[in-house]
């Protein structure tokens, strides 16, 4: 009988056994079909689900794009930028990797992945290789951490701790809103928000640039102007730019819709820093109010030539209002901004839309494309900054376009 | 006095629906009108040699020619005049007694032990049914698992429904650990879990299924569609109700198990009866702890945060669980004023270290202090009465008071590695998750329910039932600004149910039907508040719902049957998926309630129970029409509860068990379920048609199954002992985290699992004394329920168990 049961517990292993090696292999995910393709776009599907696309596109002014059965899906909700043709994609919260796409024979390849401590918060160019990254504690008085990342081995290779701006007294922290570098020098734009993590800005009535030494990132100086509020605003990442010349201009937001709460009681504006100087120009103010009739700068982005992209605020009633960019009620439209004459001009054949989490701004055969979406459906639309005229481009089926991109 | 009509061999099949065991009391009660001079009250259990009782067992008194058939719990009364009597006691499988007693002037109580028949009973023309098989033949699409099988077996709740054909079992870990019941399609809380009929909604993690071990529970009863009216709550489809051992006997059944990842789990389990008074005194415990170090494969980024896709073996450092039960219960049993009358107290507490965010992606650091606790007292007044004030009119009822005190804390500042180390003050003024917090939340509710239902005549019956839930929530945050804003004021969630139903049988029984409605009320009373916790307002929502539908079974043989039901039904938003858990899932006040439309069919058969051969089968096909379909999210670590606003699913779902001569099995099942996204437009996005229509709902496993194998002998080394052999398979294959179509690389994947568990088992003197080896996982294959969150591999348990009934 003992010998019995000995068979009879061999029999169920062997059983055991034969339904593991029936165990099925999971297939191979298809390549991206090769061909082509000059540019690309990453795409928010859908307002609830948390699935962003990085899609290669032969096509921006036409068709649909969609971001079913091809692309790279992406671990959640992303920021995106661009280096050294170079698609950054970076995850948020507990996806802390940053995963880089370029194009290689004709296809949108991964790259190379990082991963980092804190999630990044806002992005800039450090020197055509080189990307620098801040992040950010979203509460209490932390060091902020910069960050060197060499775009083509997608490696950290510097990684300093910093306050930036922080007031003890006041309960104030800085949150960086633009990175931008030049001629050794590393301008850090932010804004002022609560230690208590409400991102209130008590304090905002005052434009404020924290100065580094790049690349050693050792700090420099701040620099300050009265005649407009903090520059740049939450979860964009152009609150400076760099003309082809080597001027600087930052703009100030002023706007309830835009995160600033109290509102600052300096009009919404841009300021000059001129190529050779670390200081505000004094001689340079644009009163955005003044010139618009009244609006708020929500976002800029530098066309070239002189030209700037302003989306502006045109119904400032709501707090974070324009962080919708599948809103029923837009309130967002374009104006293109003459820096030298700072004459404004609004954009035509751009209807009224959607502000975003790190507008999308592709410069590209003097044009720029841009995300541009609402309740009804995202759109890619093309901008004539010197006509101040927009087209109607291709439609992505999905919610938003996070990132318009032309890789070399 | 109306007709005896439960003549000895009368089969006692399941009129309609839950007067099941209304009918089963009825018969007896039927018997008797009421006391007269010279009567006397005989009471009885029938139990088997190893005092477990047996239900459904035929007592027949030879001289007055009545009978009656055993409860669930094995009893059996009569009204008799003084004399002395010859019962006969019958059950299929059981060697017939007779048993003679002598009535005086007092009530006498008898037990009465029948000896298992190894034979084949093929004359025996007694077709009696286990209180279970009578569930399994309701109308309702229902499975009955008979969880004493486990009894002896390292098994929780969990283990045991996760083989239950149509029921998947997602945990996030080891013991402890998050997890999600999915039956049939649904998932969640769109399926209510009962324990003895009361709903468990609010009672909290330390009462959660895997706290209890096999012992303490006698059956589990598996509704995969359409619930019946006593089962009142507000669900999409689909409950469970773990049906504990209440048999007016007394016992003691103790356990304790230990095991890989310094795991010991011990349960007490006891009941006192004294048969002359009708005093029961019933006490339940049981303590499990697991420190959950089992070994995962992590990435661990090397220089300048590279990540190169080799993977590191680490051992998991802070994810212990603990949990305490303590339960006792007194009352009165077989009463003439009461069938149940029991009040009881239950304290009980846990303690759960959280090693990882439920969404954690592969690269991400551990935590390596955030914890949550929570203190859970809960006291209970149950009362049933069959044949209240007229014959025929059953009664159960009860009130339960719960308070449950939850603590979670996050206040950390240092940073930790895979390998327990960690860098001081990395963040001082956040948490390890986000914002600091030290949450506090007290949870009380208070719940009642009276059902009643009345046999009109044979083939007609009428039950109605009203229940009661109401939770207040109210807690604190010293650190959290939004938890402490939501939490500041005290939150109440009032859920009534009214159900109404009537049930008719035609063509001798061989066709049950049920018709019903439920009623449903729910208002919620709260704040909203924002991410900082700056503003608040109420926020009230008053709903008035009306759910429908319709059960009902046709037996095309004794054997076989058929079954089709219908239902319309509504859940509403719980506070915690509307308001989050202060840690991990955040809220998302714009949830709206899910109603869906169910129908269910299904067939079950059997031939040659009993027999050489014996084959069961069980078929059932389900399609659910739901809108606003609750699930979640991950946005970023957290995750939130959204309304995928319809979902269709299809799927199938069966059984097929073979037994060869009462001592092998070879047992089966496999699921199918097809749930697919049926959105026209992308949420709050009118004018973009939704790109993944007709698409597969991410995250959700939809094929997967078990292969149990299982044996036995009888007097094995010494008489009276039972050595059992059983291996278990389980298999779930792959599914993606996202959208099926959505991009074409780098798509994230739940793999393919598939797992097998063997135990042997040894009983000695006729199940008093039993130890058990198992090893659970035995190929140590990866798998995970979940992404990137792997689950333990090999573990080596072993059991003892001691049980003694009287």
């Amino acid at each position: 009988m003992k010998r019995f049961y000995t068979v009879f517990l061999v029999a169920i292993l062997v059983c055991a056994q034969g339904f593991i090696s029936g165990c099925d292999t999971d297939s191979s995910v298809a390549p991206t079909p090769t061909g082509k393709t000059a540019f690309a776009v990453a795409i928010r599907t859908s307002g609830e689900e948390a699935a962003d696309v990085v899609v290669g596109i032969d096509d921006l002014m036409s068709g649909e794009i969609s971001p079913v059965g091809r692309g790279f899906e992406q671990g959640g909700w992303r920021y995106f930028y661009d280096v050294n043709n170079t698609i950054i994609s970076t995850g948020y919260g507990a996806h802390k990797t940053c995963v880089g796409y370029h194009m290689h024979d004709g296809a949108l390849v991964e790259k190379g992945k990082f991963a980092y401590s804190l999630s990044l918060d806002n992005f800039g160019k450090g020197d055509d290789h080189t990307l620098v990254a801040v992040a950010v504690p979203r509460k209490g008085f932390e060091n902020r951490i910069l960050y060197l990342v060499d775009t083509d081995k997608m490696l950290i290779t510097k990684e300093v701790e910093t306050k930036i701006d922080e007031r003890t007294n006041d309960s104030l922290t800085a949150w960086p809103t633009g990175l931008v570098v030049r001629d050794g020098k590393l301008f850090v734009s932010y804004y002022h928000v609560h230690t208590r993590g409400d991102f209130s800005t008590p304090n905002a009535n005052q434009a404020r640039i924290a100065v580094y030494n790049y690349p050693s990132l050792t700090f420099d100086k701040y620099i300050t102007d009265d005649r407009t509020s903090n520059i740049g605003i939450y979860g964009n990442f152009t609150g400076v730019v760099k003309t082809e010349n080597g001027d600087i201009y930052s703009y100030s937001s002023s706007s309830l819709a835009s995160g600033f709460r109290p509102v600052p009681s300096n009009p919404s504006g841009i300021l000059r820093i001129k190529n050779g100087t670390t200081e505000f120009d004094k001689t340079y103010f644009l009163n955005f109010e003044q010139a618009s009739g009244g609006r708020k700068i929500n976002f800029m982005h530098y066309a070239g030539n002189g030209k700037a992209v302003v989306r502006m605020v045109v119904n400032d009633s709501e707090l974070w209002a324009t962080f919708k960019p599948t809103t029923a009620t837009p309130m967002c439209k374009l104006a293109i901004v003459d820096l030298n004459t700072q004459a404004v001009t609004e954009v035509q054949g751009v209807p009224l839309h959607g502000g975003q989490w790190a507008t999308p701004a592709l410069n590209h055969n003097g044009k720029v494309y841009m995300n541009i979406s609402d309740v009804n459906g995202a759109y890619i639309y093309e901008i004539d900054a010197q006509n101040a005229t927009g087209k109607k481009g291709a439609r992505v089926l999905g919610s938003e376009i996070k990132g318009i991109y032309a890789l070399q | 006095m109306r007709a005896v009509h439960a003549c000895p061999y009368h089969l006692v099949a399941a009129d309609v629906p839950r007067t099941v065991k209304g009918i089963v009391a009825l018969c007896f009660f039927l018997c008797h009108a009421s006391i007269a001079l010279g009567e006397v009250a005989l009471r009885g259990s029938v139990v088997d040699e190893s005092n477990e009782p047996i239900s459904g067992a035929t007592v027949y008194v030879q001289q007055t020619r009545k009978g009656v058939i055993t409860n669930d719990a094995g009893a059996f009364r009569f009204v008799l005049q003084s004399n002395t009597y010859t019962l006969e006691v019958r059950r299929l499988g059981f060697k017939t007694a007779l048993h003679t007693v002598t009535l005086r002037n007092a009530d006498t109580a008898v037990r009465v032990q029948l000896q298992e028949d190894s034979k084949l009973l093929e004359t025996v023309v007694v077709y009696g049914k286990t209180t279970e098989e009578e569930v399994r033949e309701q109308a309702y699409n229902v499975e009955v698992v008979e969880v004493k099988q486990f009894a002896n077996a390292n098994a929780d709740l969990n283990h045991i429904l996760n083989k239950v054909s149509g029921a998947n079992i997602r945990q996030e870990g080891g013991l402890g650990s998050d997890f999600r019941l999915s039956l049939n399609g649904l998932s969640g809380k769109q399926v209510r879990v009962y324990i003895n009929g009361i709903p468990m909604d609010y009672f909290g993690n330390t009462l959660a299924l895997y706290n209890y071990p096999a012992s303490l529970v006698k059956s589990i009863e598996v509704y995969k569609g359409v619930v019946p009216i006593h089962l009142s709550s507000d669900a999409l489809g689909g409950a469970i109700n773990v049906v504990t051992n209440k048999a007016p006997i007394s016992f003691i059944d103790a356990s304790y198990a230990t095991g890989s990842f310094h795991s010991h789990r011990g349960a007490l389990h006891g009941q006192w009866y004294h048969p002359e008074t009708g005093i029961v005194v019933r006490g339940m415990s049981f303590y499990n702890y697991a420190a959950n170090n089992y070994k995962v494969d992590v990435e661990i980024p090397g220089a300048g945060g590279a990540i190169t896709g080799e993977k590191t073996t680490v051992t998991r450092f802070h994810d212990a669980y603990r949990s305490r039960m303590g339960q006792i219960e007194i009352g009165l049993a077989e009463k003439s004023y009461a069938d149940e009358l029991m009040v009881g107290v239950l304290f009980a507490d846990n303690y759960k270290e959280i090693q990882q965010s439920t969404w954690a992606g592969p690269f991400n650091a551990p935590y390596g202090e955030v914890l949550q606790s929570e203190n859970n007292v809960i006291a209970s007044l149950i009362y049933r009465k069959n044949n209240a004030f007229l014959d025929g009119l059953d009664i159960q009822s009860f009130l339960v008071f719960s308070d449950a005190d939850k603590r979670r804390v996050d206040t950390s500042s240092r940073q930790y590695d895979w390998y327990g180390s960690y860098k001081e003050n990395a963040h001082p003024t956040t948490g390890e998750v986000e914002r600091k917090s030290l949450f506090t939340l007290l949870d009380q509710n208070v719940l009642a329910n009276v059902g009643v239902q009345y046999q009109l005549s044979n083939s007609q019956s009428i039950a109605a039932s009203i229940a009661l839930n109401r939770l207040t929530r109210e807690g604190e945050d010293k650190l959290h600004p939004r938890n402490a804003t939501q939490f500041s004021e005290p939150s109440t969630t009032d859920k009534k149910v009214v159900g109404l139903s009537y049930s008719q049988s035609f063509w001798e029984n061989t066709l049950k039907a049920t018709l019903f409605t439920k009623n449903y009320f729910y208002t919620l009373r709260t704040l909203a508040t924002n991410y900082s916790g700056t503003e608040k307002e109420p926020f009230t929502e008053t709903k008035n719902e009306f759910g429908y539908g319709a059960a009902s079974t046709y037996h095309l043989s004794p054997t076989a049957q058929i079954k089709a039901s219908y239902e319309k039904t509504i859940r509403y938003p719980e506070p915690e998926e509307l308001f989050g858990d202060g840690l991990l899932l955040v809220p998302n006040p714009r949830l709206q309630p899910e109603t869906s439309k169910n129908i269910n069919l299904g067939f079950r058969g059997s031939s040659g129970i009993g027999e050489v051969h014996g084959l069961e089968v069980e078929a059932n096909g389900f399609y659910r029409n739901s809108e606003g379909f609750m699930r979640t999210v991950s946005t970023g670590i957290f995750s939130q509860y959204i309304n995928q606003r319809s979902v269709r699913t299809l799927g199938i779902e069966g059984t097929i068990q073979y037994t060869y001569n009462k001592q092998y099995s070879l047992a089966v099942n496999a699921t199918y379920q097809d749930l697919r996204n049926n959105n026209n437009h992308l949420e709050g996005n009118t004018g973009q048609a939704d790109p993944f229509k007709g698409d597969r709902i991410p995250n959700v496993p939809y094929v997967f199954g078990n292969v149990v194998l299982r044996a036995h002998w009888d007097d094995v080394f010494l008489a009276g002992d039972k050595l059992g052999l059983s291996s278990a398979q389980h298999y779930v294959y792959k599914y993606f985290l996202y959208w099926p179509t959505l991009a074409a690389n780098g798509k994230n994947i739940i793999p393919t699992q598939w797992t097998h568990d063997v135990e042997c088992t040894y009983s000695a003197s006729n199940g008093t004394y039993n130890i058990s080896l198992s090893a659970h996982n035995i190929f140590d294959a990866k798998v995970f329920d979940n992404f990137s969150l792997q689950k333990p591999g090999r573990a080596w348990y072993i059991k003892t168990r001691y049980f003694l009934s009287q």
